[in-house]
């Protein structure tokens, strides 16, 4: 069963590789890349291979993946903490897997007189698998405690520090059992003892119950003849193949609390059972590598290689196409970018995750692959919040040009006919805006955080006598008035609606949204209107409007 | 003693907008003997005002509270974050429902604000605390009074007065005379406090270049050789659109003047 399931996870860890690399040539961040030909891609791909392995650049991309996809140096200049948990994870994994899990193919062929019980591998097996534990508990508890890490954190993030963690434990128990076995001992007596003298056993029993913590149901002779010739025999038979025990040093000590159960464990076979659950553990993981996070192993390295390549960065828009997606790909949800981002905290009032970077990039990634409206609306809205602060790109372990993808991402959205609400609103006249709000259902008013939101307090307008001193010292009506296209209402005149209760047409007028802040009006009124402010609210309330239906909608 | 404060250059200067700006306000506080300590400030506030209120005032909240925890006032080379930071102080100072909604969300990460803290603009900071006299001693390269300056004021500093506190809102002085420590003349000009344009530059660019043009005719016609700004967008406004409208004109920010004329540059 255990065959079958290893070939199936690992047709399925080939067909998702496959799956994934296909989706370089498929997906399209932009117009420009979707104008290019999918074979032209692929031809690209290939002819970028051939170009950078008959170039010195093999040399420079090869110093990129040491540096930065062996020993990580990108995530230690982001933190030396987080570094330490994803090396240990990384080689302590790797490792195990190179010389523990494929042990036939490789330690059995590097080291003649190879074995699993046997030292070094024996400590050395136990070392790894400690190393990659106390990885993943400093990786959790930067999950579970860092505030916008914790925020960020998903299922996709969690589960896979918990699988690797299944499978260190699993293997750890497993190990454990297997010491205290009595059903192994049997097995390896049967397979690897020449004698059959029942005597002879008992003695090895001795032995082995004594210095190799074999724990056995039924009572022993501790005499010294017994454990001499028990120490003879397994001069012979075992030695050759066993290092003691206690150099597992995680493996024994778990052993030793489960020895008052080693009888139930025997009947129960416990042993057979961790050990299915083992290999399944790792199955599972293997053909989940394509599909979930831990595609990073593969694409960020690429990554790290394609961008220290100077050939690359020649403007070749076909290649382009093709790295910006693997770029996406490269993304491991680390969630350093957001942690850096200028515009996080924004994130905690309005609810939009696309604001954060760690989670646009995943909505980018939906882009590039065709996705529905309602998330382009989102990412579009979130992506609107940006200040270009760059830290992103400056913090991203993986090398991602980050600002680079949301300004072409924006580009991209505003040719699909998104735009923001300041360009949406002079779409429709102040008039036409307030009769499409009145007919939308109901507008669930967000619940209101503010005193101080003056602008629906009728007082606020009471002191107004229409001297039209806030028009004549705005410049935008002088600007746009010199320029030939005068605003549709003054300032004065959207007071005037206001005052007599026509809120809902002063929303979406040109006066308001072309707006410069500059408080000209508010500080020259005589009568202490605070105009710049009402403008400011006014604003406010038209974007939840707008943002309130989908595009499509409006 | 040594003046300290919690450096707030805000997004455009921290991604790599203007920065000759960025590196000459470093360089001449470091000459004036000010130290500035870089805090992990996040956006002011100011992009996100236009859409959602208390979104800005919590992510200024935010700033100001981890200075306040730092036990450092803020300096900021920015107008506009520095016309938000205070229009978010003053929003909190009134209104006691919002701090609290405000405080709850900061609490989350261990930080409260109580807004006890001056938020001062670079100008103020050249003009008040360090004072004219200090300027003047580290100006080794003077300039000759055939060099006649407008200063561009930046329209988020200078009002709501009530709110920022920083001069006059029509008639200020401090910048002219600021700049006149350098040896040059400062000219008078009409638009001086009025708005370069470029809060509505996305919005509607001709309307955009149309304010920023009026403004630089009106330098020109008072007989200016140079604009000066103490602004990070005004800055960002002059150097992209005023090349198009009067490539003549030169502008300059604050700092890059008095690092040059210190001898720094």
């Amino acid at each position: 069963m255990l065959k079958y399931s290893f070939y199936l996870s690992f047709l399925v860890f080939i067909f998702g590789l496959i799956f994934r690399m296909v989706q370089w040539v498929r997906y399209d961040l932009d117009a420009n890349s979707a104008r290019q030909s999918k074979l032209r891609r692929l031809i690209a791909i290939g002819e970028s291979f051939w170009n950078h392995l008959i170039s010195a650049q093999a040399l420079i991309m090869f110093k990129a993946f040491v540096w930065e996809g062996l020993f990580q140096a990108s995530i230690a200049r982001s933190s030396k903490l987080r570094w330490l948990a994803h090396m240990s994870i990384f080689w302590g994994f790797i490792l195990l897997l190179l010389f523990h899990a494929l042990d036939d193919y490789i330690s059995a062929r590097i080291f003649s007189d190879y074995a699993s019980t046997l030292n070094p591998f024996l400590l050395l097996r136990n070392l790894l698998g400690a190393f990659v534990l106390f990885g993943i508990v400093i990786a959790l508890y930067r999950r579970r405690r860092q505030f916008v890490i914790k925020r960020i954190s998903n299922k996709g993030d969690l589960s896979a520090l918990w699988l690797i963690a299944g499978i260190i434990i699993t293997g750890f128990l497993l190990e454990a059992v297997q010491i205290i076995s009595e059903n192994q001992f049997d097995l390896m007596v049967n397979d690897y003892m020449m004698a059959d003298d029942d005597s002879e056993i008992a003695a090895l029993r001795t032995y082995w119950a004594k210095y190799y913590s074999v724990s056995f149901a039924q009572p022993l002779e501790m005499t010294d003849e017994n454990l001499s010739m028990g120490e003879s025999l397994h001069m012979d038979s075992c030695a050759s193949c066993h290092s003691q025990p206690h150099f597992a040093f995680v493996s024994h000590n778990l052993s030793q609390f489960l020895k008052p159960v080693a009888t139930i464990l025997n009947t129960l076979n416990a042993d057979s059972i961790l050990l299915v659950i083992h290999y399944m553990l790792c199955f599972i993981g293997l053909a989940w590598l394509p599909f979930g996070k831990m595609f990073h192993i593969i694409s960020t390295p690429l990554h790290y290689c394609v961008n220290a390549s100077t050939l690359e960065q020649s403007r070749n828009s076909t290649a382009q196409a093709n790295r910006n997606i693997v770029a996406l790909d490269a993304c491991t949800h680390c969630g350093v970018c957001s942690q850096n981002c200028a515009v996080e905290p924004i994130n905690r009032v309005i609810e939009n995750s696309c604001i954060l970077p760690s989670e646009k990039i995943k909505a980018v990634r939906t882009m590039a692959a065709g996705a529905h409206p309602v998330i382009l609306e989102d990412l579009f809205q979130g992506n609107s919040v940006c200040t270009s602060c760059n830290r992103c790109t400056q913090n991203c372990p993986s090398g991602i040009p980050l600002l680079d993808i949301w300004q072409t991402a924006k580009k991209e959205l505003h040719d699909r006919g998104l735009y923001r609400s300041e360009e949406t609103i002079i779409h429709h006249t102040a008039y036409e805006w307030a009769d499409l709000w009145k007919s939308q259902e109901p507008f669930k008013k967000a619940e209101q955080s503010f005193q101080l939101f003056i602008s629906d307090d009728p007082e606020t307008y009471e002191e107004c006598v229409q001297c039209s001193v806030c028009t004549q010292v705005c410049p935008i009506v002088s600007a746009s008035s010199t320029g030939g296209k005068p605003l549709d209402l003054t300032p004065q005149q959207v007071m005037n609606l206001l005052r007599i209760g026509l809120t809902d047409k002063a929303l979406g007028t040109q006066m308001v949204w072309m707006c410069a802040t500059c408080y000209m009006c508010q500080e020259h009124c005589p009568q202490h209107i605070p105009v710049a402010d009402i403008f400011y609210e006014l604003r406010n309330k038209a974007h939840q409007q707008l943002i309130a239906k989908k595009t499509g909608d409006i | 003693m040594q003046l300290t404060y919690s450096y707030f250059p805000g997004c455009k200067l921290s991604g790599g907008h203007l920065p000759e700006y960025a590196r000459a306000t470093q360089t001449i506080m470091n000459a004036l003997n000010v130290s500035l300590i870089d805090l992990p400030f996040n956006c002011c506030g100011y992009p996100i005002r236009h859409q959602n209120i208390e979104a800005s005032v919590f992510s200024a909240a935010r700033n100001i509270a981890m200075a306040e925890n730092a036990h450092l006032d803020i300096m900021t080379p920015c107008k506009c974050c520095f016309g938000n930071l205070k229009h978010s102080q003053h929003m909190l100072e009134k209104d006691s429902q919002l701090m609290s909604i405000i405080n709850d969300r900061l609490q989350e990460e261990g930080l409260c604000y109580t807004g006890n803290l001056e938020i001062k603009h670079l100008l103020t900071v050249l003009y008040q605390d360090i004072g004219l006299d200090e300027i003047k001693k580290q100006i080794t390269k003077p300039l000759t009074a055939d060099h006649k300056i407008a200063a561009s004021y930046g329209c988020h500093a200078l009002r709501p007065a009530n709110v920022t506190n920083f001069d006059h809102p029509f008639d200020p002085v401090i910048f002219e005379k600021l700049i006149e420590t350098t040896g040059a003349e400062t000219v008078f000009w009409s638009k001086r406090t009025e708005c370069c344009g470029h809060p509505v530059l996305e919005k509607n660019q001709s309307l955009s270049k149309a304010l920023l043009s009026s403004k630089i005719q009106d330098a020109i016609q008072a007989d200016a050789t140079m604009i000066c700004t103490a602004c990070t967008y005004c800055q960002i406004q002059y150097d992209e659109m005023g090349k198009e409208i009067r490539p003549e004109i030169p502008t300059m920010t604050i700092s890059q003047l008095f690092a040059k004329t210190m001898g720094k540059y």
